[in-house]
């Protein structure tokens, strides 16, 4: 397989798997207040996306893929709200271990992972025509 | 013709070398990867093309030679985060655009050659 071309192959499964880690910490975002409504019930647990190398057969190329999923094992944040459906005994209710902060740095990460995937398809694609070029102009 | 045979391997090389950045800028955020280079081009064309070992008649050599291996980069790189990943998206960038500057250079040079060819064809 022609490099050139395994180079689109690569980047776009680094666009791929960083959407995916981007979708991730949307969903992480949007359920920053999803707590439970029964007492004492779990929120909502923090995602967190890994990734791992993948061979592509064909061409030889390192590509990248989402290998797993997991949850995020830091303990929720207890909140005093003695009205909550969700509230124990002593009025605290569990909030998802979701930091904002945390999401917004993640976030820009992937972005600027995706920035460079994107740079490189680009760079690809002027390589491909500066080639192609060869032939046309003289 | 010798110009043409080194910059048609000079761009393989570089086609090469693109492909490996890619691959790394992809793997930027894998646990456990290591940035990956191939070898130089002087070492590359000093080598000469690697050929198989034949035993027999019958044995075929594969066309071309091969542009270089990829092999992990060793030394110090510009990045090491926590999850042992060494990749330094900004290094790689540089590293493709000044792939995309040699590929219009090695254009550019068999550009000027072909026309060098055609005049004297022209001439005579």
């Amino acid at each position: 397989m022609d490099p050139l071309l395994s180079i689109m192959k690569t980047a776009a499964s680094g666009l791929q798997s960083q959407s995916m880690r981007m979708r991730i910490v949307s969903e992480n975002l949007a359920n920053l207040e999803s707590a439970g409504n029964i007492p004492g019930a779990d929120p909502y647990r923090r995602k967190i996306v890994s990734f791992e190398t993948a061979l592509d057969a064909a061409s030889g190329a390192n590509l990248v893929s989402v290998s797993r999923v997991m949850r995020d094992h830091q303990p929720f944040r207890n909140e005093f709200r003695p009205g909550h459906p969700a509230a124990d005994s002593l009025g605290y209710v569990k909030m998802p271990n979701v930091s904002m902060i945390i999401e917004m740095a993640d976030m820009r990460e992937a972005n600027r992972s995706y920035e460079a995937n994107l740079q490189v398809i680009k760079q690809a694609r002027d390589m491909i025509s500066m080639t192609i070029e060869l032939l046309r102009g003289q | 013709m010798y110009l043409f045979d080194v910059t048609s391997r000079h761009m393989t090389w570089l086609a090469e070398r693109q492909s490996v950045t890619a691959s790394n800028i992809a793997n930027a955020n894998t646990p456990g990867y290591r940035t990956r280079d191939i070898e130089a081009f002087s070492t590359v064309l000093d080598a000469g093309p690697l050929n198989l070992f034949t035993t027999s008649s019958g044995h075929m050599q594969l066309p071309g030679g091969a542009a270089g291996a990829a092999r992990q980069l060793h030394g110090a790189n510009w990045d090491q985060a926590h999850s042992g990943n060494n990749v330094s998206i900004e290094k790689e960038l540089m590293t493709a655009s000044s792939n995309s500057r040699m590929l219009n250079l090695d254009i550019s040079l068999a550009r000027s050659f072909h026309r060098m060819l055609l005049t004297s064809v022209k001439v005579s």
